[in-house]
């Protein structure tokens, strides 16, 4: 009973790590959330809602951003490993491989997830939507969505880290594959915001691809880091 | 009944194209490089190793 | 491998006299009488896209077997899957398209089966990124390798969720009239012939990518080994 435990607490300090380090250093976080802000000043530039049409577009738009936000992230996931040429030495961990992808998984998650509970907020005053009632509703379809967004993520990020050119590779393998994921949460977030209803056929869509990713992402880089 | 003959000799000048390009492409490449590794096989080792 | 490629000289003169069969067939063939002509674009349109969904099962195999066994010829064969396969995809974009503008009157309708090809088709070209943007050949046949199996899972999702959302947006108006189900009696036996010819174009088109890259990797390591003694 003595291994769960263990791994448990290496996967938490392999996150927190990432999370340290990166407010202290590589500051992806703000340039995560600064990136939102723009994307969101780049759609009310394009198409100029009034509150009303706001309203409609705020699930799309949410989630759009979101994505394009989460890319940026997961384009950095391995960089410090990458720079230093520390992943040999992350890989020789006396560490399950499924517990290091779930420690750069968690470490990401979280950093998205800090920029989203801003992100939420900013929306709603920048497009003049009053839709308060619903914001926790709205962040935790969000954190469903991003949570297989960013399993899905970390294992091509993984993949490509090697690349050339790879955060133009990464969004060219990311955005097709997690299109069922976008089409779900744009759904489950009209639903929510027009009836206040959180339940439904969409919502099952985002748990289902949440439990696919995140039980093969891990064996997936299992294989893919394997000497 | 409109006459869609247009669309369909589009349609096959397409595909015609498409794996028929595919196809020449790859002739090509494998005489290229089958000639080049039969030139690397039979080179002299001096030569070979120079 | 290499007895393959001999055989496949053979494959090639039997494909060649199997489509120009086929192709006999769809110009001799009755037309239809509500489609007229056009009915001549879905003889191309339907064995292509059942082949490029066909070349994917096969690519999403080859990764399969060269992740378990590290067989290079496994991973051969699935380099050499994914180009014919985009080929195959983009010809039923192409003609599915050509086809819908006299047909709906539009050219594209974002219903489950095109999209689910166009993601299909993006998913061929990054995949053929990505094994162009890694170096090592070993690194890059293995991330391959994954993303194909990835892939292969995402796509009967991505059109399930299509599906689904389209049927609870709109009732699904073209849905069944690009499978060729509608397509019978008199209209069938080129349909066949078509399909039958185009398995075995596929099979050919991939043997022989499969010989360009086996040439190509061969002449890699003997440039190398040259250059490493020198």
């Amino acid at each position: 009973m003595g291994g769960v435990q263990p791994v448990l607490k290496a996967i938490y300090r392999l996150a927190w790590k990432d999370v340290m380090a990166d407010f202290r250093h590589r500051s992806t976080f703000s340039s995560m959330l600064f990136f939102s802000v723009a994307v969101l000043l780049v759609f009310q530039a394009a198409f100029e809602p009034d509150p009303r049409e706001a309203q409609r577009l705020v699930p799309g738009l949410l989630w759009t951003t979101v994505l394009f936000t989460t890319i940026m992230g997961l384009g950095r996931v391995f960089q410090s490993e990458e720079e230093n040429g520390a992943f040999e030495g992350l890989m020789l961990a006396p560490l399950p491989r499924g517990a290091i992808f779930f420690g750069k998984w968690l470490g990401n998650l979280a950093l998205s997830l800090m920029v989203m509970v801003m992100l939420v907020p900013l929306t709603l005053i920048l497009f003049n939507v009053t839709l308060w009632s619903r914001v926790p509703m709205l962040l935790f379809l969000l954190f469903l969505g991003t949570m297989g967004l960013t399993a899905l993520g970390v294992l091509l990020a993984a993949m490509t880290q090697t690349a050339r050119s790879r955060e133009t590779l990464l969004a060219l393998l990311l955005l097709p594959l997690v299109s069922p994921l976008l089409i779900a949460g744009v759904q489950a977030m009209a639903v929510v915001i027009t009836s206040g209803d959180l339940s439904g056929p969409w919502l099952n869509l985002l748990l289902i691809f949440d439990a696919i990713y995140l039980a093969l992402a891990p064996w997936g880089f299992g294989w893919l880091v394997e000497e | 009944m409109p006459d869609y003959s247009v669309y369909v000799i589009a349609v096959y000048a397409l595909a015609t194209l498409v794996y028929g390009g595919i196809t020449l492409s790859s002739w090509r490449a494998i005489k290229g490089i089958e000639t080049r590794i039969a030139q690397q096989k039979n080179m002299p080792l001096e030569k070979k190793y120079h | 491998m290499k007895r393959l490629f001999a055989l496949n000289r053979w494959l090639g003169w039997l494909t060649l006299s199997l489509l120009a069969a086929a192709l006999w067939l769809v110009f001799t063939a009755p037309l239809d009488y509500q489609q007229g002509n056009s009915v001549r674009i879905l003889y191309m349109h339907v064995p292509s896209a059942k082949m490029a969904l066909f070349v994917y099962i096969a690519l999403t195999v080859f990764s399969a077997w060269h992740l378990w066994k590290k067989s290079e010829t496994a991973d051969i064969l699935a380099e050499a899957s994914a180009p014919v396969g985009a080929a195959f995809a983009l010809v039923t974009l192409v003609s599915g398209s050509i086809w819908g503008k006299p047909m709906w009157g539009t050219w594209w309708a974002w219903d489950a089966r095109l999209t689910s090809m166009l993601v299909l088709l993006i998913l061929y070209m990054g995949i053929i990124a990505l094994r162009n943007g890694i170096d090592d050949p070993i690194k890059g046949g293995r991330a391959t390798a994954i993303l194909a199996i990835f892939g292969a899972i995402d796509l009967p999702i991505i059109h399930f969720s299509v599906s689904w959302w389209r049927t609870l947006h709109q009732p699904p108006s073209f849905g069944q009239a690009s499978t060729g189900s509608t397509i019978t009696g008199p209209l069938l036996p080129p349909l066949v012939w078509m399909s039958v010819a185009f398995i075995f174009l596929g099979t050919y088109l991939v043997i022989l990518k499969a010989r360009e890259i086996r040439g190509r990797r061969i002449l890699e390591n003997l440039e190398t080994e040259r250059t490493s003694h020198a």
